[in-house]
């Protein structure tokens, strides 16, 4: 009995994603040691692992969503594969890869905590800051997890906008892609520093918790436009 | 394993462009299908719509009676290799054959390495380096591997040498006594290609010309032999396709059907007749409908 058509898909597309996380994270991982061991300057201390790689992971989850669409979609239906189930196999995927990308920079801060702790190193890390502004690791990840969801949406978006529409409909997408990014931007970032601050209300000093219901609404209705998008686009040859 | 097409009044129109004019036609299961047309006949556009790549604009395209697009079950019966652009694909080839054999029910990797062993194709390379002929190859090895029950090759050979189509043509005959299914070959090299043909299909702008098992194709063309004025009488009132004269002695083509009687005058007459390519049928047919 082979798996569901989607299953397969799912599996496919995590399984190439997440080779491509592992180069991701051995590099800003080489990156991070070089900063902590030879490039730490005179500071008396640097940011943890989890604070370092964040704006990172999120570029990294939006180029692997503008990605997307070239390189697995065609594919897919070329292989006999339905729209809607190259659609739902590619989710799966890249909530799989969300959830990964969020957990490596949690287990690597904890792991150089628990470092700090036991050896010298030369500069002072601050494992713990990072979960301040959201109380605790658990909102942290889920902070995280919802924001690279989040950009990987946009990417696909992206990509899906240059496919079936050209390059000049495309810039429309990423125009598309920036209001996204204020959006997330209003939600998570603390400060008014954000492109809506003439909002009068910032939601992440108010609750948490409806700041990641927000996010989530967020990242439900970008599912859902991608579905509407891939729905019957034409496959190019 | 073999499945039907059927096609019901599809047009499809790009912006003003009609690629596609209310073609209507059935391929049955479990026979090789050529379908032959001109350059920018519409050959790629109509297998594009039975892989549903695309939606007609009107019409509808089915697989054993349901409506192929978006419908997993019957997208799945169907492989289309086409001449695709590897420029950019930097995975090796074995990559590629490995994802068929995850997606395709069908696959058989035994069978896969057997046609990689016989077209020599380095399956370690990556594909955007391999040469053009070797890509086809990989096509061919994917496409003929995955036995999926509607199998269609557009222009499958490009840039293979001859011995390698001959190995291509060769496979084809053989998997098809094994695996019955229906294939489709869409191609330029007719006369090359043609002894692989039960069925042909001819179309020319847009259109259905003709949907015919090869064998009646082939008897509605002959080519007429002896003395010029013998031929030109005997000739007379029939579709003239192309003819050559040296000395005394004229050779007609003609297009239509050679009843007996017809068959026993010319016997009577003191003229030969002989077969047409498909060959000459196609660029007859096509260059008529200019």
């Amino acid at each position: 009995m082979t798996s569901p058509r989607y299953r397969r898909v799912s599996a496919a597309v995590f399984s190439d994603m997440f080779k491509w996380s592992l180069w991701f994270f051995s590099i800003l991982l080489v990156i991070h040691l070089v900063r902590v061991f030879w490039l730490n300057g005179d500071t008396n201390q640097i940011e943890g692992f989890f604070v370092f790689s964040q704006y990172s992971v999120n570029i990294f989850m939006l180029v692997v969503g503008i990605m997307t669409v070239y390189v697995f979609m065609g594919r897919h239906i070329q292989q006999g594969l339905s729209r809607r189930d190259s659609y739902a196999g590619t989710a799966m995927a890249a909530v799989g890869l969300s959830l990964f990308v969020t957990l490596v920079p949690l287990v690597i801060n904890g792991i150089q905590h628990f470092l700090a702790g036991t050896m010298a190193l030369p500069v002072t890390l601050d494992t713990a800051s990072a979960f301040e502004e959201t109380g605790g690791w658990i909102s942290a990840a889920i902070a995280l997890f919802l924001n690279v969801l989040t950009f990987y949406l946009a990417g696909w978006l992206i990509s899906i906008g240059y496919y079936r529409f050209g390059w000049i409909a495309g810039f429309g997408f990423i125009a598309l892609s920036f209001v996204v990014f204020g959006l997330n931007d209003y939600l998570w970032k603390p400060t008014t520093a954000d492109a809506m601050e003439w909002l009068p209300y910032d939601p992440l000093e108010a609750n948490f918790w409806l700041t990641a219901l927000g996010s989530s609404f967020l990242v439900l209705i970008l599912f859902f436009l991608m579905r509407l998008l891939t729905k019957r686009v034409t496959i190019k040859m | 394993m073999a499945a039907s097409v059927q096609l019901d009044h599809v047009t499809l129109k790009f912006k003003k462009f009609k690629a596609l004019k209310d073609v209507s036609l059935t391929l049955e299961a479990g026979k090789i299908h050529g379908l032959i047309g001109r350059n920018g006949a519409g050959k790629t556009s109509l297998l594009s719509l039975i892989a549903a790549f695309r939606e007609p604009t009107s019409g509808e395209v089915f697989v054993d009676g349901s409506p192929v697009f978006e419908n997993p079950e019957k997208m799945e019966q169907v492989a289309f290799v086409y001449d695709k652009d590897y420029k950019e694909e930097t995975e090796k080839a074995k990559k590629l054959i490995a994802l068929a054999s995850h997606y395709r029910p069908h696959f058989d990797m035994g069978y896969a390495e057997q046609l990689i062993e016989r077209f020599k194709l380095p399956v370690n390379k990556p594909v955007n380096k391999l040469s053009k002929g070797m890509q086809s190859a990989l096509n061919v090895v994917i496409g003929l591997a995955s036995r999926a029950p509607i199998t269609i090759f557009d222009e499958a050979y490009l840039g293979m040498d001859a011995p390698a189509r001959e190995i291509f043509y060769k496979e084809i005959l053989k998997d098809q006594e094994e695996h019955t299914r229906t294939f489709i070959l869409s191609t330029h090299l007719v006369s090359e290609m043609d002894y692989l043909f039960d069925h042909v299909v001819i179309i020319d702008q847009g259109k259905l010309l003709l949907n015919e098992p090869y064998e009646t194709v082939s008897s509605h063309g002959a080519s007429i032999t002896g003395s010029a004025e013998q031929v030109d009488v005997f000739t007379s009132g029939m579709k003239r396709l192309n003819e050559q004269q040296l000395g005394g002695t004229k050779s007609v083509m003609v297009y239509g059907v050679l009843d007996d009687a017809k068959r026993q005058e010319a016997h009577s007459m003191g003229l030969e007749i002989g077969p047409v390519s498909l060959q000459d049928l196609f660029i007859h047919l096509t260059e008529e409908a200019i």
